[in-house]
Order: C-alpha cells, then structure tokens, then sequence
C-alpha cells in the first residue's frame, strides 16, 4: 500500500512526513525543498504502509521543473493520498486539490498550518469543507504534531471522492464559491515580519539589507568555526589524542612503512597534525578538527536564513543579475547550497525549468563554488600569517572564483542556445526561526558530512601514502611539469594534490600544506585547486543529472577555465 | 495598461494575459488568473527584473517578461 503526501512547495509535507515516519528529512522554509522524493514507513491498521513524500507541485497537468514531473509521474503508484494544504492559503491550494480529486483515489485533506490561520484572523468552517469536497478534512499543525494522530486516524475513512472533470477556469469559478462558503477573513494591521518582508524586496531597502545579511553571514560563519577550532578542536587533538598518537610512534620505532601510513612524517621529531600525513594524524584532524567547525557554522547559518525564509526575498533581488548568467533568481539557492556541499547544490538545481538552465547551474556549481570543508582549509592555510597569508590573500582566493562564476555564466548564457525563462516563485512569509527543525536539519547534514567525509578523507590518505611509498607519484610528477611549473608556477609534486582532490578538497589543500609552498604558490594552488575536477561524490551526482554530454561539456569549460585562473593569478601576483 | 507600468501599492485587477498555453496554465496554477485581484508589493530594483504581488494570501515574485503580459486595471480598494 503506498500513501502519497502530495501537495504545493512549502506546505509543510516533510514535517508530516517526518512525523508520520520517524523518517528524517531535511525541511525548510522555501519552495523545493525536497526535489527527489523520500520513501518510509507507518502502520497502517495492522499492516504497514509505504508513506512517499512527493516534491511540491502546483499542478499535475502542466509540470514546470523536473521536481514536478516527478509529482505528477507519481501519483500513478499512489493507493492513498494525503493533500496537505496551507490553511492560511486556502483559496490557491485549492486548485491542485480540486485536480487530484479528478484522479478517483482514496483521499484525504490537511489543512496544514492551521494556528498561522487563526493567528491571520482566517476562520474556515471544516466541516462544510469537507461535505463540498466530499472527503475528510483534518486540520493540523505538523511542526508541533498537533492533529497528526487524527490524521492517522481517518486514513482508513479515505473515501473515493466523485469529482467530475475539469477546465482550469471552471476550477477557478468552483474554487470561488467554495472559498467564499467556508473562509471567513477578520482585518488585523500587517505585523512586524510581514512589513520587515516587503522592505527585503524593495527598492530602496532590498539592497542594503542583502548586504548586510551577506556580509553578516560571512563573519559570524568565520566566527564560530574559529572559535569551535581554537576552543574545541584544536585543544582536544593536542591534549587528549596526541599523546596517545606520540605512544604509538615510539611503539612504531618512529619510522617505517606501518608508522609512515599511520602517523605519517615526524616534523622536528614531533607530530604536526596538519603536516604529518598519516591515517591517525592528519586523517583525522583535517576532517574533524579543521573542517567540521566551518561545516558546522555553515549549516547552522544557512539552517536559519532558511527556516526564517530570507532566501527567497534574495532571489527576487538577485534575478536580473542571474538572468545574465542565463539563470534565473532562483538560482541563487542551488548556488548558495554550494558553497556548504556540491552534491545537495547539484540535486537542487531540479528546481529549475529547462536543461539549459541546469546545465548553466551545475556547470557554475562544480566549477565556481568551494564546498565548506575545501573554503575551512583554504582560511586555514592561505590565511595563516605563519604562512605568510592572511585575510587579504584568502579574499584573492574568494574574489577569483567569484569572477569565474560571472565569467563562466556570461559565457554560457553566450554560447548555449535558448533563453533563461522567467522568474515564477511563490515567496513564502517571514517568521521566526523554529528551532527544532533548524537543530533537526543541522543533524541530518552534520552526520551526513561526517558519514561522507571521514572514510573518504583516511582511504585518500592511505592511498596517497602508498603510493608515495611506492613512488608512482615521480611518473606523475614528471609527465605533468611543464604545466606545473611553467604555466602555473608550482613545485611539480603539486600534481598530486590535484589528483588527490579528486577523491577530496580539503585533503588535497592538506597535502599541499606539506609541500612548503610560499603564499604566492598557496593562492594558486587553492584556487586551481578549488576549480579543478570537482571531487568523485559531485563527480557521481553530476553525470546522474546532466547525462555524459552534459558532464563532458562542464570538465572542458572547466579545464579552460581553471588554467586560466591558474595561469593569470601566477603571471601577476 | 501592463503590470509593469503599476506602482507600489496600488490595487490591480487583472483583465488579460497574453501569454502562450504554457504561460497561461503556470501563472494560474499559482493562483494568477483573469479576473482575481493583486496588490502590488514592490517593483523592480534594476530595470526588467521581477515584481512581486500579493494574490489571495501569498506573495508571488513574477518575471518581467511574464508580467508586461500581463493586462490590468487598477481597482478601486
């Protein structure tokens, strides 16, 4: 038995997922969210029922993005459906439902949001409703789980709804009357929030609020990944792991095969966890102790500006400029999503309409946007004053990639055929970040990078120790230095770290740590390094979405583009 | 007159949209239909960029080139 949660972007279907499941999903306060769809599970009487999170739609007759597609292709191997609506939205959901109840399955309403509704003076009779839709209708809250056993409880008084046939227009007369029967509206003065929200799309004060949320963003990410770094990590590696570390290396004879892989090289007779290169060292620090503090602040940041619902009023501002780069506003989210993993950022540009606009997307994604885990270790080594860097030389790294995000994205929107369609995006209200959700979603992407990160970063590190043991890399080494050192100025070891990123960013910025690289050769080397192949996850996802052509077409614009950078940031730095 | 050509604040309602099909069904099933009434929550910051509208409870961005499609009158409050 599979029961559908279908019903308009944003309405709050993974949260009833997710309470009807246990089943973990990441929900937030924007549109398409969940562009894939989840599957789990709930007892149903005494069986158990499948439960599909369908991806939010407005219509199944005309899908517009490749998550409504999948809605409307689904609804096939539905048995049961439940229709979430926005009750403080009734008379716009309507119509979907009115659609589903042309498609004769068992069925059953949620008026989801339904305290918002009362807190908006919006009054709606339930139960004349449901006899003028003539299936049952529950009212809910799902973030707090208020009604959700009700619900659970009337799926098995599904009914068959008998519903003639439909044109759009006529829906809309129909929608009339029935809005008109069952709502009733009280005047109330517009709160705080909902004037706060229209500021954030105006002329005059749109602007300046983007910046100052952007540039907000920027320190208070840099500000509580440093402070978990300096206060947490660093401190629990050099005071509780590395004498155990230093006992095992005098176990070890301090040198050989065993200890080169495991703890790596001993600089000055002690362990450096950032140069040593070994499984237990660096292995294990990189990720847990440089990486996931910024991975951490990143979510939680973005988990906020989510759940408070900034993100679209962004889009709104951002979209001439996106239409530029052949995108529209709604870009901007795939994008932002970026900068924390690329393989979500990937997956997110679904949302958008045409293959051309996907293809603009994740070609800029995998090429322009470092992921969190590769931006903490470039903070951590171009901005290290012992390394002669600093904040100037980091914003160099940053400043680069953002103009061959532009450039790239002029480029394409040039070069590939068709036009960048037109912003349509419904913008969700303002409200107050519900913490629960933030912590939830902060969780799910926190073990997420962990459960990623982690094995991948030690298999990396034991590969690339083999093999310098082995001393393949020489041949490597060897075939690659004309482009190296002449085009890019760097020792010709650096190729391995290239290589290496394919596995891993942030390892392979590791491995450039331990090349004595002065900063001139840093800065180049983290943003050939940031352009470069993407790694094999994003690698995976990107084949996935855009087909071989489409990745074939990237890793061009992407090996021009990133020899370029190289090649420019080294003849005039 | 064209949405774009309204002003913050006023009162639209819609009398036409020439659009295509597909432009047509979209718009509406976002609740954007002949006849319903929008008010108009802020216009464009750089020339061509999107409006966004209130329309039965909710607030939708709307391109440019979809909106000078789209045909209103200005409504009485």
């Amino acid at each position: 038995m599979n029961i559908l949660l279908v019903g308009h972007p944003n309405v709050g279907k993974s949260v009833i997922f997710s309470q009807l499941t246990g089943v973990n999903v990441i929900a937030s306060n924007y549109p398409g969210t969940t562009v894939g769809f989840t599957e789990g599970e709930m007892r149903f009487g005494e069986q158990t029922a499948k439960v599909i999170d369908v991806p939010g739609t407005y219509s199944l007759s005309a899908p517009s993005s490749m998550a409504e597609e999948i809605a409307a292709k689904m609804l096939a191997e539905g048995d049961l459906i439940i229709n979430v609506i926005d009750a403080t939205r009734l008379e716009r959901n309507l119509h979907l439902t009115l659609e589903l109840l042309e498609h004769r399955k068992p069925m059953v309403v949620v008026l989801n949001m339904w305290d918002d509704a009362q807190h908006k003076g919006i009054l709606i009779d339930v139960q004349k409703l449901q006899n003028l839709l003539g299936v049952p209708v529950i009212p809910t809250v799902a973030i707090t789980g208020e009604g959700l056993k009700t619900l659970q409880e009337s799926l098995s008084g599904a009914v068959v709804p008998v519903h003639a046939p439909a044109t759009d227009e006529q829906r809309w007369v129909e929608i009339g009357h029935i809005t008109e029967s069952v709502q009733s509206l009280h005047h109330r003065h517009h709160t705080f929030w909902e004037l706060f929200g229209d500021c954030c799309v105006r002329r005059s004060s749109g602007i300046p609020i983007a910046i100052i949320v952007l540039l907000t963003s920027f320190f208070c990410i840099r500000f509580i990944g440093e402070s978990i770094t300096k206060w947490l990590t660093e401190p629990a590696f050099e005071y509780l792991w590395k004498p155990f570390v230093k006992k095992l290396s005098a176990v070890l004879g301090g040198g050989g095969f065993v200890h080169h892989v495991l703890i790596g090289k001993l600089i000055d007779g002690d362990i450096d966890f950032v140069q040593s290169f070994g499984l237990l060292t660096t292995g294990l620090f990189v990720p847990l102790g440089m990486v996931f503090p910024f991975v951490f602040a990143f979510y939680l940041w973005l988990g906020i500006l989510e759940d408070v619902g900034y993100l679209p009023r962004l889009s709104v501002l951002l979209d001439r400029l996106m239409h530029k780069l052949g995108l529209h506003g709604w870009a901007i989210i795939p994008n932002l999503l970026g900068l924390g993993c690329n393989v979500p950022a990937i997956l997110a540009t679904r949302i958008l309409e045409d293959r051309r606009e996907r293809l603009i997307a994740c070609t800029l994604v995998s090429i322009a946007l470092p992921c969190a885990a590769l931006q903490a270790m470039i903070w951590a080594l171009v901005g290290d004053p012992a390394r002669g860097g600093g904040i100037g030389h980091v914003l160099i790294v940053y400043g680069v990639l953002f103009a061959a995000w532009l450039l790239i994205g002029l480029v394409l929107a040039k070069i590939l055929p068709g036009t960048s369609p037109d912003l349509l995006m419904e913008i969700p209200p303002y409200r107050m970040p519900y913490w629960p959700i933030v912590l939830k979603n902060l969780r799910l992407r926190i073990t997420g990078f962990l459960r990623e990160a982690i094995p991948i970063v030690l298999l990396g590190v034991l590969v690339v120790n083999i093999l310098y043991w082995l001393k393949i890399f020489d041949t490597l080494a060897m075939l690659s230095a004309p482009i190296m050192t002449k085009l890019l100025g760097l020792p010709k070891e650096a190729i391995i770290a290239l290589a290496v990123g394919f596995l891993r960013k942030d390892m392979a910025m590791g491995l450039l740590a331990t090349m004595n690289l002065t900063i001139k050769q840093l800065v180049v080397a983290g943003t050939v390094l940031a352009m470069f192949f993407p790694c094999i996850a994003t690698f995976i996802v990107l084949i996935r979405e855009i087909g071989w052509r489409g990745m074939a077409f990237s890793v061009a614009v992407m090996i021009v583009f990133s020899l370029l950078a190289g090649g420019i940031l080294n003849a005039i730095l | 007159m064209q949405l774009t050509e309204s002003a913050v604040g006023q009162q639209a309602r819609i009398i036409e949209i020439t659009g295509g099909h597909q432009m047509l069904a979209r718009l509406a099933h976002m609740g954007i239909h002949k006849g319903i009434k929008l008010s108009i929550i802020s216009m464009p910051i750089i020339k061509r960029g999107p409006i966004v509208v209130s329309v039965s409870g909710a607030q939708v961005a709307i391109g440019h080139g979809m909106a000078a499609k789209i045909v209103v009158e200005i409504a009485d409050r």
